[in-house]
């Protein structure tokens, strides 16, 4: 017996055979765990159905005639009018509605072009001033020193009471950024008058110091 | 009961000793994992900024040491550069007309002396005034007037651009009239009315840029 004192004990791990139900059973059990783990990560990635939303943009809700202050600029949507004839190209007609919102911009940082704006609707139809028609080209501004340009946007009538007007910086991709949602405050009101309106609303050239208010138009 | 059933209950390795391994490559595992979906780190943050500053004072002249990459592969991009000085400016660059600056603003001139090899491609870069807080002005061509296109080479003679392979058929590429082994340039900035200039910086491909602090 003093043998075992001094003597090394054999193996330190498990040396006897575990009986063949509870090996398999122990393999059962590991097999269900890792279902159960995958399964737990499934429900959790597709809890929330939004499998797109790592993409989406950082967005920073506002108001008109307030700053929202993102991370490259502070931007302000100064008014908001609308009409069915607006000037550029000589006068450009719409069956809906064009929406003219001047915009202040002022940089942070290091100069950029905040080239991206679009409307979108209560219905979450989104309609981009990126075109011949819908436009929207602010230039580059140095930081601290306010741009001046305006939102040109047609939309249906029906799209109108409710809009938001979202500003962000890259043209091409909003993913990952921040991006400016305002609240225009429109009404069926400005919807149903707008439509009817036949005078030309005159869309200032973007620049560096702020437009003339335009003769009857409502902010 | 076997002495062997006894040994093992008294022996029995405890969850650590049997899982320590394991415990020990867990860090090394997330390290690797968290290194291997980086690249973009260096991608879209690192190499989109100005990070590796080379440094000069007004009036020293700054040796600037970089590389460009064109169709052909990477190249030394090699020159000197000297800040002579940032002062009020009232029209642009290579013009007479006054510029028509927006309330609140100011414009400077930056004059730089630069020496460099006829043959290399350098009218690609980007230059700005900072202020203390790192706010960053940068050379628009378009205030007011006109200014040329590139802040850093002489407007008649910009020398050689960068080859582009397939696309340089048919293009003029010869650089001529050649531009001088060592020009003056002075564009101008526009920024607003109370920053202070503090450095004037100067890049090509970025990380790497040239720093040339005021005063």
């Amino acid at each position: 017996v003093s043998d075992d004192v001094t003597r090394q004990v054999g193996p330190t791990w498990p040396t006897l055979a575990m009986p063949l139900r509870r090996r398999v059973a122990r393999r059962a059990g590991a097999g269900v765990l890792i279902i159960a783990a995958l399964a737990a990560g499934r429900a959790v990635t597709t809890a929330y159905d939004d499998d797109t939303g790592l993409d989406d943009p950082f967005v920073v809700a506002g108001s008109l005639g307030e700053p929202v202050s993102l991370r490259y600029a502070d931007i302000t949507a100064t008014g908001v009018d609308g009409s069915t004839l607006v000037s550029p190209d000589l006068g450009l007609r719409t069956t809906g509605v064009w929406l003219v919102i001047p915009l202040k911009i002022v940089t942070k940082g290091e100069p950029a072009d905040v080239r991206y704006a679009a409307v979108e609707d209560t219905r979450g139809r989104v309609y981009v001033a990126n075109g011949d028609r819908s436009q929207y080209q602010p230039g580059v501004a140095q930081p601290g020193v306010p741009r001046y340009a305006s939102v040109l946007v047609e939309l249906p009538v029906d799209a109108v009471a409710g809009a938001h007007l979202r500003v962000a910086l890259d043209s091409l991709d909003q993913r990952r950024d921040d991006m400016a949602d305002i609240d225009l405050g429109l009404t069926e009101v400005e919807a149903r008058t707008w439509a009817a309106r036949t005078d030309k609303l005159q869309v200032p050239e973007p620049a560096s110091t702020p437009p003339e208010p335009a003769p009857g138009s409502t902010t | 009961v076997t002495a062997a059933v006894i040994r093992h209950a008294i022996h029995r390795p405890g969850w650590m000793r049997r899982n320590w391994w394991g415990l020990v490559a867990l860090p090394v595992a997330l390290a690797a994992a968290l290194a291997a979906s980086s690249d973009r780190v260096k991608l879209y943050f690192w190499d989109e900024g100005l990070r590796e500053p080379q440094r000069a004072a007004q009036g020293d002249w700054l040796d600037f040491r970089h590389t460009y990459t064109d169709s052909e592969g990477e190249h030394p991009l090699e020159l000197r550069v000297r800040l002579d000085s940032v002062a009020p400016a009232t029209t642009g660059w290579n013009s007479t007309t006054p510029l028509d600056l927006a309330p609140g603003t100011k414009a400077v001139a930056v004059s730089l002396s630069l020496e460099a090899d006829p043959g290399l491609p350098l009218a690609g870069c980007k230059l700005a005034v900072r202020d203390a807080a790192g706010t960053r002005y940068e050379y628009l061509t378009e205030i007011g007037g006109s200014q040329p296109y590139s802040p850093c080479v002489p407007p008649d003679t910009p020398g050689p651009s960068p080859a582009l392979g397939e696309l340089d058929k048919g293009r003029d590429t010869s650089g001529e009239p050649a531009r001088p082994a060592s020009w003056e340039v002075s564009p101008v900035i526009t920024l607003p009315a109370g920053v202070e200039v503090s450095d004037v910086v100067l890049w090509w491909d970025l990380p790497d840029y040239a720093e040339l602090s005021v005063g």
